[in-house]
């Protein structure tokens, strides 16, 4: 393969953990270990005590501004998010311009990832964690045996609840290869799939890791591709994040609009940022990781409803860098309404929480990830779900103000807010409604246009889902809200550059 | 770009010491034209004080002084008539209009305006022949014709949006034929963007964004290799894509202007819009068959007067196009080309009156024309083959030098006619029959000896406008208190120093004040003559009779006959009941 700083010693077996846990032990590690360790970092409390008090300074503020003085409140309050808008759509601009000019993607071809002879190759750690899920289990079981890398090399982990009895014995009918270890993690509070995961990792014997959920469909050669990364890339990238895509775009409208909304991350925005100094979200499955790197970090938060956002964040604090895999791996989209916002109400929620979590001590989140990072986290976690949150609010009074012209808009929006506002709503919208057609251009999936045209309805769907976000993260900060799966219907993409 | 070391080699200065780089020869040019065009600008405008240079130029300061000093400064005063971006530019450096008066009052920052732009234009250029592969010799002296044509230096100085157009157009071509070669997005992207821009200078964009749409379009459809739906559907997206933020402009513009003025195309139904103008200069909008023949010839006669060569590159162009099958590079020519129809339609059909200024992107057209035809290689990118790889035999050199010389000998026919359209141009901006309403001005800034009678009047334009300002100046009166429709009276509005004291068009509550001047504190007025386009002034329209003898409205003050060919002129009139 050519001179690597790494050293190409074959490994058999991977490190065994220095000392047999016993299974209290283990779920104790999983779930509190990061909260011993670096309780800064670990979302098991929503907010710190400053976060706190500083929350309800300004809540009080607003509230006697709004007795005291209510115009002058009012326009202090849309001034602030009239800047914030302004400067998401400045950031946007940003990103957009670095996706159509340089995306930055680690490309392996399939000449390059069969290559490595298998003595050479690394034990890999693949974990699956499924909770009530019997009907898709089979899939990913057939899935991995699928893939290019040898069999003996494979440390399979599926985590099943120990209380789950439907997926235990559909897996145990589904009668899975001998490298498949079913682990059942003891119940426990947070029932969350991260501390799942945690306790798989306890266990895992892999140099590097990677996790897929109960409906992925990897490419083969993806494990591959991985390792020969790796062994190109610098120490300082830990992770490897590959695309997902869906392969079900057609079955309804919803499924097109989330098969646009994955193209426009993981074909374009993703490119965009990584190799940057802006913290990667980290898709939930297809993330390639060197297990070393994770243990040093703290594994997952248990705590955290979107555990792969928030390990992405810890890394990049860590010092570590992800870079883009360009391999796909197909999941099923959410084809039914309740069940998406259910599923986008969680996302929004973990969002929330890993931006509270990370601006606990913003100096010191500022210090790790540089300027550029800190602006770029903050756009990316904290203005999505705020801006989701707000939008409905301010088109309502845009309509209002169009329709009605009640006076107390005019008050609260001088002409310095209105104009820049004005000018952030529109711009910002069209550039939004343009971008779904840049990507479906560049993935060259024009039968999805039709489904971009209507993308507006998608985004009230997506406010619903953080409105909800916002109320379970007051009410019920770790509840983790099942997606159901398997709703999906065979369907063949016609993909074509 | 390259370090240049300053000091011969035996002095070794470090190279990090002295950091310059060569700009491109493309930022030369820019910097250089932007220079002179400036000079000039500042001559005529400062120096020789010819404001009637800038026309409808002086117009657009006024509206960007409105906006921002009138007595009801808002956004919207930018007026919906006419596209907002030449407006808006302006709006930056009216604002420093305390720094440097004659920003405003001699309307000096229109001039820059469009220096600034004309130098852009003649880098597109420069850079469209760069990327289409003409040698670089021929590159410098093409883009010297296009910036030393005579109609192109008038429209760089002279503060008129002709030169944002012309530039913003090049931008389209450019891009869209880099669409064309490569396949990026970011080309498509590009191109889609700056047709927006166009949209917003000039409404005349629209011809080009159909003209880029079905290009884009039928190139998508040939290139696509799949089944008819699928190409259908990809070609629709790519066109989608391409005239999304036109599309997005067209109707944001027409919204807002519906919500503000309650019309959506003012451009069309105004009452100072195109056709009223025509009506009210007596000429009709729908010609007879005769007249639309004698338009069109006198069309053709025009643009031949600029670029009298025009057929002749026509044939060259489409000759060497088809005869290397490179029919990307019809796109570029075939945009402006589509601009310039349209125009002609527009002069034809009566809809527009008949300027010279509307035929200005033949000249362009014909460089880029040019610049395709000497192109050393098609715009496909593969390079000329003239002999075969195989060992030259002294045939092979023969040839190679017999393709060599007739490219040159190509070169050198084109620079010279284009030098002779220079020429041309020269004497078709000086003629009055070409250059209608504008050449007199012209020639009496050219001139050296005693002028004629008709050029010195042509030199006067605005200076009566300036007289009425000072005259309302000097009597010291307060905000709000001296009504006028500014359509006409822009120049004095703007010239004034105290421009508060009117009431002007884009007041919100200038129809208010209209209909009741007493009650609102207005103690004067001032009507143009009801001549021409005097008849669409406001006050003249409110109150039939209003020039002649104050509509009922007030008493005479002060009568100032226009000094300039221009014949309207103004009367000031106290309103009867104000002190």
């Amino acid at each position: 393969m050519g001179a690597t700083k790494r050293t190409r010693a074959p490994r058999r077996t991977g490190k065994k953990p220095v000392r047999t846990l016993s299974p209290a032990e283990a779920t104790a590690e999983a779930v509190d270990g990061l909260r011993l360790r670096h309780p800064e970092l670990s979302a098991s409390r929503v907010l710190n005590k400053r976060q706190g008090l500083v929350i309800l300074g300004i809540a009080a503020a607003c509230i006697l501004g709004f007795v005291v003085a209510p115009i002058g409140t009012g326009i202090a309050v849309s001034g602030c998010i009239a800047a914030v808008y302004l400067l998401v759509f400045a950031s946007n601009v940003g990103v957009f311009r670095r996706l159509i000019h340089t995306p930055h993607v680690v490309s392996v071809t399939d000449e390059e990832a069969r290559a490595i002879p298998d003595d050479q190759l690394p034990v890999y750690t693949v974990m699956i964690a499924a909770y009530h899920e019997p009907e898709v289990i089979a899939t990913v079981l057939r899935s991995l045996a699928a893939l290019d890398y040898p069999a003996h090399l494979l440390d399979i982990k599926l985590l099943l609840e120990a209380d789950d009895d439907s997926t235990r014995s559909a897996v145990l009918a589904a009668h899975p290869a001998a490298n498949v270890d079913v682990v059942l993690v003891p119940p426990s509070h947070p029932r969350t799939k991260p501390k799942a995961l945690n306790f798989g990792l306890l266990l895992a014997r892999g140099e590097l890791i990677t996790i897929y959920d109960a409906e992925d469909r990897p490419e083969p050669l993806q494990l591959r591709r991985a390792v020969v990364a790796f062994s190109r890339a610098a120490p300082r990238v830990a992770c490897l994040q590959a695309r997902l895509e869906y392969h079900n775009p057609h079955q309804n409208l919803l499924t097109s609009w989330f098969a646009i909304e994955y193209l426009c991350w993981f074909a374009f925005a993703l490119p965009a940022i990584a190799g940057g100094d802006t913290p990667v979200p980290l898709g939930g499955t297809s993330m390639h990781m060197r297990r070393s790197v994770l243990m040093e970090i703290g594994g997952w938060d248990p705590f955290n409803v979107t555990e792969d956002c928030d390990l992405g964040v810890r890394l990049y604090r860590m010092g570590y860098r992800t870079e883009f895999l360009n391999s796909t791996t197909y999941e099923e989209a959410n084809s039914d309404p309740i069940n998406w916002i259910k599923q986008r109400s969680r996302w929004y929620k973990g969002y929330a929480q890993t931006w509270l979590v990370h601006m606990r001590h913003p100096r010191r989140l500022w210090r790790e990830l540089g300027g550029r990072g800190f602006c770029g986290f903050n756009m990316l976690v904290g203005a999505t779900t705020l801006t989701a949150l707000l939008n409905p609010v301010f088109w309502a009074l845009t309509l209002l103000w169009f329709f009605a012209h009640p006076t107390f808009i005019q008050s609260i929006f001088p002409s310095w807010v209105y104009f820049p506002g004005l000018a952030s709503m529109i711009a910002g919208n069209f550039l939004a409604l343009y971008v779904d057609f840049i990507v479906i251009r560049t993935a060259g999936r024009p039968e999805l246009m039709k489904a971009a045209v209507l993308a507006p309805l998608y985004w009230m769907l997506i406010s619903v889902g953080a409105l909800r976000a916002f109320l379970q993260l007051a009410i019920s900060p770790f509840f983790w809200e099942k997606t159901a799966h398997g709703l999906d219907r065979p369907q063949v993409i016609e993909a074509e550059a | 770009m390259q370090a240049i070391a300053l000091r011969p080699k035996f002095v070794a200065i470090p190279r990090r010491l002295i950091r310059l780089h060569r700009p491109s020869d493309a930022l030369i040019w820019f910097w250089t034209c932007l220079v002179a065009y400036l000079a000039v600008a500042f001559y005529v405008t400062l120096i020789a004080h010819s404001q009637g240079l800038g026309q409808d130029g002086v117009s657009r300061v006024a509206i960007a002084n409105r906006i921002l000093f009138s007595g009801d400064p808002h956004l919207a005063a930018v007026g919906f008539v006419w596209s907002p971006l030449p407006e808006l530019v302006l709006v930056p450096l009216v604002a420093l209009k305390s720094v440097w008066p004659a920003l405003v009052q001699d309307a000096f920052a229109g001039n820059i305006v469009s220096a600034l732009f004309m130098a852009g234009a003649a880098y597109q250029v420069f850079r469209f022949l760069e990327e289409v592969g003409v040698p670089r010799w021929v590159r410098w002296l093409l883009t010297a014709t296009f910036a030393l044509h005579p109609m192109i230096i008038l429209y760089a100085i002279n503060s008129m949006s002709e030169a944002m157009f012309i530039f913003f157009l090049l931008l389209v071509a450019r891009h869209l034929q880099r669409w064309l070669r490569t396949q990026e997005i970011s080309a498509l992207v590009s191109t889609a963007f700056y047709l927006a821009m166009l949209y917003l200078t000039r409404y005349e964009a629209t011809a080009a964004a159909a003209a880029v749409v079905v290009i884009v379009g039928f190139a998508t459809f040939t290139r696509t290799k799949s089944v008819a739906r699928r190409r259908m559907r990809a070609a629709v997206l790519d066109s989608f894509i391409v005239v999304a933020p036109f599309a997005t402009a067209f109707v944001l513009w027409a919204l807002t202007s519906w919500l503000i003025t309650g019309t959506a195309f003012q451009q069309l139904s105004s009452s100072y819009g195109n056709a009223a103008q025509l009506q009210s200069r007596g000429l009709s909008t729908s010609l007879t068959l005769g007249q639309e023949l004698a338009a069109s010839s006198q069309a053709l006669h025009w643009m031949l007067a600029l670029e009298p060569f025009l057929p002749v590159v026509i044939v060259a162009c489409v000759t060497v196009i088809v005869w290397r099958r490179d029919w990307i590079a019809l796109a570029a020519p075939a945009v402006l080309g589509a601009v310039l129809a349209f125009m002609f339609w527009a002069q034809v059909s009566g809809s527009v009156l008949q300027l010279l200024r509307y035929f200005i992107v033949v000249i362009p057209l014909v460089i880029l024309m040019v610049g395709v035809t000497l192109a050393r290689r098609s715009t496909a990118g593969s390079p000329q083959r003239a002999t075969s790889r195989l060992e030259p035999g002294w045939r092979d050199r023969w040839l190679t030098l017999l393709w060599a010389g007739g490219r040159t000998v190509a070169a050198v026919a084109g620079i010279v006619l284009m030098s002779l359209s220079v020429q041309a141009g020269y004497r078709a901006v000086m003629d009055p029959t070409i250059n209608v309403g504008y050449a007199a001005e012209l020639q009496a800034l050219m001139q050296r000896g005693p002028l004629t009678h008709a050029e010195r009047l042509a030199s006067l334009r605005f200076v009566t406008d300036h007289q009425v300002s000072q005259y309302v100046d000097s009597l010291h009166l307060g905000r709000g208190t001296v009504l006028v429709d500014d359509f006409l009276g822009f120049d004095i509005v703007m010239s004034s120093s105290n421009t508060q004291q009117y009431v002007i068009t884009s007041d919100r509550d200038f129809q208010q004040v209209l209909a009741d001047p007493a009650g609102n504190g207005v103690r004067y007025f001032l009507v143009p003559s009801e001549q021409a386009l005097g008849k669409l002034d406001a006050i003249n329209r409110a109150y039939p009779g209003a020039y002649a003898n104050g509509g009922g409205l007030g008493t005479l003050i002060k009568q100032f006959n226009n000094v300039s060919d221009d014949t309207t002129n103004w009367r000031l009139y106290r309103v009867t009941g104000t002190g």
